[in-house]
């Protein structure tokens, strides 16, 4: 897709209402394999357009790396994660979500792809998630690629460790 | 595309769909809930029909990622897994509450026999405890006696030779040594079977 790199941050937010549910599937490379109606409303992307596109044309350049490094990390792993991620429509602007990706095996446990559910968050949350995402991104923006994903997936770790918390109780405290 | 193809590759488009709706129902039926119609048609109806389809499979692949996580999670003790009701709806959100109560259910007996394995450990410990002061008493006791029937067999040896030099008239004195010993002997025979009792034979080498 190459009218995404055209694609400008705007300032202008989207909301999810709470029964909003945005789905998708991925094959294991993260290439879009299905999305639901509510996923192509919302990014105003027509389904035909998303099939075969990279995951990664929904996201923001707010978002830290170290989020979907450790992302991957699990995924990879064969665990579910847990992530708010700030994504970005068609014409820039932004939403929030509370996703959740699962990793998809067939019958004889291979893994042939990932679903991801992505909820409506909590504003209270975000605006949270939003103060450390942007401490985290300033550290990656202040340091060269490779050294800033590992300053600030330590300055996340950091960040867990003062409340003493493990990532995904981090999370499921707030829900 | 002239009009009269246009409305062939229209109705084709549809029959398409159709027939992936069913195929996508029948493969569904079968246990793959991965699978999604993704084709379309130019007819509103038909759409509708998919997406609403897709939605319902959306729901069931949802239900079940998020049962499987909540259980697998309660079955590692991670109970603060729970199941997710939030964009859930009716009976699927219901079913997520009721997999929470039993979640819970779960925790708490999970917490009572944590409790209840902590409680046997420090009840172990306390009688370990109190077994080896018994045991450090009991070795005392013996070493002492084990030093009083050493004391009684010198004290024998010493009478006999006393009452062989008196000759005659120490001959009585004899008998009362010997018996002595004998007693001794007797003494030291119980405290082996004490010793061997209560396996503390690095108090016998000690006394010894």
């Amino acid at each position: 897709m190459k009218e995404r790199r055209s694609v400008k941050p705007t300032k202008v937010q989207r909301y999810l209402s709470k029964e909003d549910v945005i789905v998708s599937k991925t094959d294991p490379k993260g290439v879009i394999t299905y999305a639901n109606r509510v996923f192509c409303r919302i990014n105003g992307y027509e389904p035909k357009e998303l099939i075969g596109a990279p995951h990664n044309i929904i996201r923001h350049p707010d978002m830290p790396r170290c989020i979907f490094k450790f992302l991957w990390d699990r995924i990879n792993n064969g665990e579910e994660i847990f992530a708010y991620v700030k994504n970005m429509t068609r014409e820039g602007d932004f939403y929030w979500v509370l996703a959740q990706v699962t990793p998809t095996y067939d019958t004889d446990r291979n893994l042939i792809g990932h679903h991801s559910f992505r909820r409506c968050p909590d504003r209270k949350v975000v605006q949270q998630m939003e103060v450390l995402y942007r401490k985290l991104r300033a550290i990656e923006q202040d340091h060269s690629p490779r050294e800033g994903l590992e300053l600030s997936l330590k300055a996340l770790a950091s960040h867990l460790q003062e409340q003493e918390l493990t990532y995904d109780e981090f999370i499921f405290s707030h829900l | 595309m002239t009009s009269s193809s246009f409305l062939i590759y229209e109705a084709e488009q549809k029959e398409a769909l159709l027939n992936e709706i069913v195929t996508v129902c029948q493969q569904v039926a079968e246990g793959n809930l991965e699978a999604r119609i993704l084709g379309q048609a130019d007819d509103e109806r038909l759409t509708l029909i998919a997406d609403s389809v897709n939605a319902l499979l959306d729901s069931i692949d949802i239900y079940v990622r998020e049962s499987v996580a909540s259980l697998k999670a309660a079955s590692d003790h991670r109970y603060y897994r729970r199941s997710l009701e939030r964009g859930m709806k009716g009976s699927f959100r219901a079913g997520c509450r009721v997999i929470n109560e039993a979640r819970e259910e779960l925790r708490l007996n999970h917490e009572n026999f944590t409790k209840a394995q902590e409680d046997n450990r420090i009840l172990f410990e306390e009688l370990e405890t109190s077994l080896l002061e018994s045991k450090a008493k009991i070795n005392q006791a013996i070493s002492r006696i084990s030093g009083i029937t050493k004391g009684m067999k010198i004290l024998s040896l010493n009478a006999k030779i006393e009452a062989a030099r008196a000759g005659e008239a120490g001959r009585g004195f004899a008998i009362v040594a010997h018996e002595v010993e004998q007693t001794s002997a007797q003494v030291s025979n119980v405290m082996n079977e004490l010793l061997n009792a209560f396996n503390v034979n690095d108090v016998l080498e000690e006394a010894a």
